[in-house]
């Protein structure tokens, strides 16, 4: 596939590649930056690419060459299957041509390498910053950005238009940086501009909407994120590369678990490590146990946000169980590190299996009674189906995967697509649902908690034993026979402990079926002991920025509802 | 009042005071007992919600205050109300936002005179009982309207637009839906209504076809009258934040959340004298022995339970849908059946 | 005595609050000084012995009419509470009307000869009579006045229909 499409794209633009590369199995185009538009282009048209995702937009810094930022398209095929990453360069106050009119997702991810790196974006219909204050000088992706350097930005940023806000009648004077004080005497319109959020209780995380309410519908609304931003990527380029597994617990702090294995899985993709099986099928086991988590986090506080209160307790009681196991497992709840580049932290404790039967006992009775409850219920019916639905063209148009986009039934799950960790010798289905609203939203995501008990179960009976780490010295530490005994044992422990691990130069993605959705970490390394360049790929991170299309004409209570439904996890949407 | 004076006067050290003293000092008496009951009633029910949504949850709720099972929770909440700061919003309306919560819990309160908790036993038995106590809810309305405006917040006025909007739809079904019975009995006095239903079980209005609709219409309607889930709109907190009263604090919350819970009682006491039977037990031949007041506080408390296992069970609805349930469910069903009670009445004679 | 006493408490409060009504600049205190001189006005009318008509009084002006003007007027200004102002547009004209009314209705309580009885039953059902004089006597302005409630209901109906346009199926 790979060759083929490459291939292709050499017929067809011959004069305008750079470069063609597929290093690690990654189809990899680089062109020049005239021809970017025309390129994506073909490759979402021509027939036999078929590329309907773009996944996302890096930027990366290269300071010592001419044209020194790399603006980097991850695109995807669902049809055909076909992976394919584009490059061109940019200089430094060069604009590339915006591709925000082929994907509706490349309108963020073009903001995001605007904000971080200071790459414009020709034509693009929203050129602000998205994860930094608006206030925020410099662009801290930079490799010349200092990394301590913090500003301090006091002024919120308007979101609506000053037409809008003339015409309505806002309250928060203050939160307006005074735009408002001349809004007084005539009044145009009875639109009201009304702040959803930062603090407000259906913004799980920290996201902004501010909405113009005619009655209780939305006219227009803008979103607002990067509250939580803290800037991971740039953390990540001066850690060890073992150092950052940490920082991957804090991204979806819900399903830290699947992180864990998402970023090690990239990084052994670049080493062309194998690891053991045994550590594979545990990797397979706390992989679905993070999805089951999260998505009893996720179905249990939207059902709060329309309301039925109980059914949180219900799942909250099952997820208690299920973090008991994480804790004896991993010595943590929440940030639990458990993967190491190579292998695990440590081996399944004694009881591990009898215990984890247990908890998946309580997560059944606790969907058993919540289906019950809400299922059927004429109330919760009425509130969630046909709520926030979004057709599945747009749905990839926006780049949603994940549960999101299964319930608007495509079926594309990266397990089944794109096997790793032996998912392929898994027996499970892929539930998809039919109007992507929020009811089938809630019932896909119920239905893959049974699918990934299922997962769990035929794992725990063929779990084999053997090493959980990988014998590989240019990640594992040598024994300690080895370190006292010999030189070459003890300049390996010494180089593993005061370097880290050296992963070779070049670039990959790795990707798993995370949560809420493809999980991606788009890597890039110069061979030295810190990644060059670390691009998370998250998956609510699209899924949010179709938020404000997606509520407009909607009611606030239906705003509420749709966005618990779409499981923004903020540690992992600002990064 | 008129059982306070007598004894009043009976008493010794009451000889020889003036009659309009006397007078004076029984309304200060049955007031008092009446405010005391609706506090310690509402406290009472404030803490049942929290068990009973504990173990509606599967968890315990309160379980150290008082030794056992936190009895004594609502009582330090309510010290801990009654010490906290009193926090008014920049830029709020003084005058409004001081009276809201008075106006909310007054309209509770007021309602409780003319509920018969046995036949002698009533603060006053109006023949307009129940009309009466129709209209002392109109003054919650006037409270949660003052409260969204005086706070000065968009939420608080979203909440108490809603609010205002959804009593006033559904005190139309609510009065309809008791129109049957009214005109069954020939009376509005709560006590009468009661009286009607003396004798066995199936002597109760709620067992009567027509009565029955009514009833379901009206403790659904009153639902919406109070606030409560399904239909908690006005404070929706993953919405409004916490509608009306977002911007309350120590002890005016507290006036809010008395007048909700006391407002819970009387909605389901009316229910309890117009449909399920007043003080009567539902035989004979116990009502002799047993206290009426008790028999109506445990039927009213049991509604009550419904309404608390309700708000813990179901989601809400969507401000459309609530109201067009009201306009176009109970209103015409209501009225529908009023017409064919109407109809059976003037045919059968 | 103390009945006296309590009386005159309403009736201070009728005037007081009928007085801030006129005079308050705020829209929105006016509509809440409105709500207590109806509620003063409701205590006369239990003190009259008259318990339907004061319940009807609260239940129609305080918690329908009342409660609609307010409405309206955070509809219509939103929440801009500070600059809702109520203003004396035109003095002389009002002062004009104003001493009008009250010449008129002070000659109209002198001249009428009032009924008056030596003692009043504290609870005397007039739902009963109101019931029967509504279907006999005054059967025709009962049945004017519904009709004309209705009228104005579907007019309601009609204009928020046009104004909210394709949107309203749910209402």
């Amino acid at each position: 596939m790979t060759a083929k499409s490459l291939e292709l794209l050499q017929q067809r633009f011959g004069a305008e590649l750079v470069e063609v590369d597929d290093y690690l199995g990654d189809a990899s185009v680089t062109v020049r930056k005239s021809a970017v538009h025309e390129v994506l282009a073909f490759c979402k048209d021509e027939p036999t690419l078929r590329c309907d995702l773009l996944l996302d937009i890096a930027g990366v810094d290269h300071p010592e060459r001419e044209e020194r930022f790399e603006v980097v398209y991850l695109l995807r095929s669902l049809q055909t299957g076909t992976r394919l990453r584009l490059k061109t360069t940019v200089a430094d106050g060069d604009a590339v041509s915006t591709v925000s009119d082929l994907w509706r997702s490349a309108n963020w991810a073009e903001r995001e390498v605007y904000d971080l790196y200071g790459v414009r974006f020709e034509g693009h219909p929203d050129p602000r910053r998205i994860l930094c204050h608006h206030e925020f000088e410099g662009h801290a992706l930079r490799k010349d950005y200092p990394i301590g350097k913090g500003q301090m930005c006091y002024v919120p940023e308007a979101l609506l238009t000053d037409q809008q806000v003339e015409g309505s009648h806002a309250l928060d004077v203050e939160s307006r940086s005074g735009q408002l004080q001349n809004v007084d005497g005539e009044i145009a319109s009875d639109l009201l501009a009304i702040n959803l959020g930062p603090s407000h209780p259906a913004m799980h995380g920290a996201l902004r909407v501010e909405a113009l309410l005619d009655g209780e519908t939305i006219v227009d609304a803008r979103s607002e994120i990067g509250y939580l931003h803290r800037c991971f990527e740039k953390e990540a380029e001066d850690h060890t590369w073992q150092q950052i597994i940490p920082y991957t617990d804090r991204l979806n702090y819900v399903s830290a678990l699947t992180n864990n294995v998402a970023y090690v899985h990239a990084v052994e993709k670049m080493l062309q490590l194998e690891v053991p099986e045994r550590a594979r099928v545990i990797r397979v086991i706390v992989s679905e146990m993070g999805r089951i988590m999260d998505h009893l986090v996720c179905v249990g506080t939207n059902l709060v946000d329309i309301g039925a209160l109980t059914n949180f307790w219900y799942f909250f009681n099952a997820r208690e169980y299920m973090y008991e196991v994480v804790e004896r497992l991993c010595g943590e709840r929440l940030t639990t590190s458990y993967t190491r580049i190579g292998g695990l932290y440590r081996d399944l404790y004694e009881g591990f299996e009898s215990d984890l039967r247990f908890a998946l006992t309580k997560v059944a009775e606790g969907v058993k009674d919540v289906t019950g409850l809400v299922q059927r219920n004429r109330i919760f019916m009425d509130r969630a189906i046909g709520v926030g639905a979004m057709s599945a063209e747009d749905a990839i148009d926006w780049g949603w995967t994940g549960p999101c986009l299964r319930s608007t039934g495509v079926d594309y799950d990266v397990r089944k697509a794109f096997p790793y960790l032996g998912y392929e010798t898994y027996d499970f289905d892929i539930p998809v649902g039919e109007n992507g609203d929020c009811y089938d939203r809630i019932l896909c995501r119920i239905e893959e908690i049974h699918q990934s008990m299922r997962i769990i179960d035929q794992a725990l009976k063929r779990l084999p034993d053997g090493p959980i780490q990988s014998p590989d010295r240019r990640v594992a530490l040598p024994p300690k026979d080895e370190v006292y005994n010999s030189i070459e044992g003890m300049m390996n422990h010494f180089k593993l402990v005061f370097e880290g691990i050296q992963v070779p130069a070049g670039e990959a993605y790795g990707f798993i079926e995370g949560a809420n959705g493809e999980l991606g970490f788009y890597i890039v390394s110069d061979g030295s002991g810190n990644p060059y360049r670390m691009k998370v790929r998250p998956p609510c991170f699209p899924i949010f920025s179709s938020f404000t299309e997606l509520v407009k004409g909607q009611m606030v209570a239906d705003a509420i509802a749709t966005l618990g439904g779409l499981n923004i996890i903020a540690g992992e949407l600002d990064r | 009042m008129e059982a306070f004076q007598q004894m009043l006067s009976q008493a010794g050290w009451a000889q020889g005071m003036q009659p309009w003293a006397l007078s004076g000092l029984a309304m200060l008496f049955a007031g008092g007992t009446i405010l005391g009951g609706v506090a310690v009633g509402a406290m009472f029910f404030i803490w049942t919600e929290r068990k009973v949504a504990g173990y509606i949850q599967s968890r315990y709720g309160p379980m150290y205050v008082g030794h056992f099972h936190g009895v004594l929770q609502s009582i330090a909440d309510g010290v801990k109300l009654l010490l906290k700061e009193d926090i008014w919003p920049t830029d709020a309306d003084k005058f409004l936002f001081r009276i809201a919560p008075l106006l909310v819990f007054t309209g509770a309160f007021l309602s409780f005179v003319v509920l018969p908790f046995g036949p002698d036993f009533v603060g006053a038995s109006l023949d307009i009982g129940l009309f009466y106590a129709f209209a002392t809810s109109s003054l919650v309305v006037m409270g949660v309207i003052a409260a969204g405006w005086g706070s000065n917040n968009k939420w608080s006025l979203y909440g108490a637009m809603r609010g205002a909007a959804q009593v006033i739809s559904y005190e139309i079904p609510l009065g309809l839906a008791v129109l049957p019975v009214v005109m069954s009995v020939g009376s509005l006095n709560l006590g009468t209504l009661a009286e009607a239903q003396r004798g066995w079980l199936w002597s109760w209005h709620l067992f009567n076809p027509i009565f029955f609709v009514s009833f379901v219409i009206y403790l659904i309607s009153s639902l919406a009258e109070v606030n409560r889930v399904p239909f908690d709109l006005p404070e929706t907190e993953s919405e409004l934040v916490s509608g009306y009263h977002t911007e309350y604090t120590g002890m005016k919350f507290a006036f809010f959340f008395l007048g909700e819970y006391a407002d819970m009682f009387v909605v389901s006491a009316i229910a309890v004298s117009v449909f399920l039977g007043g003080w009567y037990t539902g035989i004979p031949a116990v009502d002799a022995f047993v206290p009426a007041p008790l028999v109506f506080i445990l039927k009213s408390v049991f509604l009550v339970f419904v309404q608390i296992w309700l708000r813990w069970t179901l989601p809400r609805l969507r401000v459309d849908q609530l109201m067009y349930v009201c306009w176009k469910v109970f209103i015409p069903l209501s009225l529908a059946n009023l017409f064919i009670y109407g109809l059976i009445r003037s045919m059968v004679g | 005595m103390i009945s006296t006493v309590i009386w005159c408490l309403f009736a201070g409060m009728t005037v007081m609050a009928a007085l801030a009504v006129a005079t308050s600049k705020n829209v929105v205190h006016c509509g809440f000084g409105l709500l207590f001189s109806l509620l003063g006005v409701c205590a006369m009318y239990v003190f009259l012995g008259a318990d339907f008509l004061a319940a009807t009084q609260v239940i129609v002006y305080v918690g329908g009419i009342l409660v609609l003007i307010l409405f309206g007027v955070m509809m219509t200004h939103r929440i801009t509470a500070t600059d809702l102002k109520s203003e004396l547009v035109q003095p002389v004209a009002a002062l004009i009307a104003a001493v009008a009314i009250l010449v008129l209705s002070v000659g109209m309580i002198l001249e009428q000869v009032w009924p008056a009885k030596e003692h009043l039953d504290p609870i005397t059902p007039t739902t009963h009579a109101f019931g029967v004089s509504f279907l006999t006597d005054y059967l025709f302005p009962f049945e004017f006045a519904s009709v004309l409630l209705l009228v104005a209901l579907i007019g309601a109906a009609m204009f928020t229909r046009d104004s909210a346009g394709e949107d309203s199926d749910h209402v």
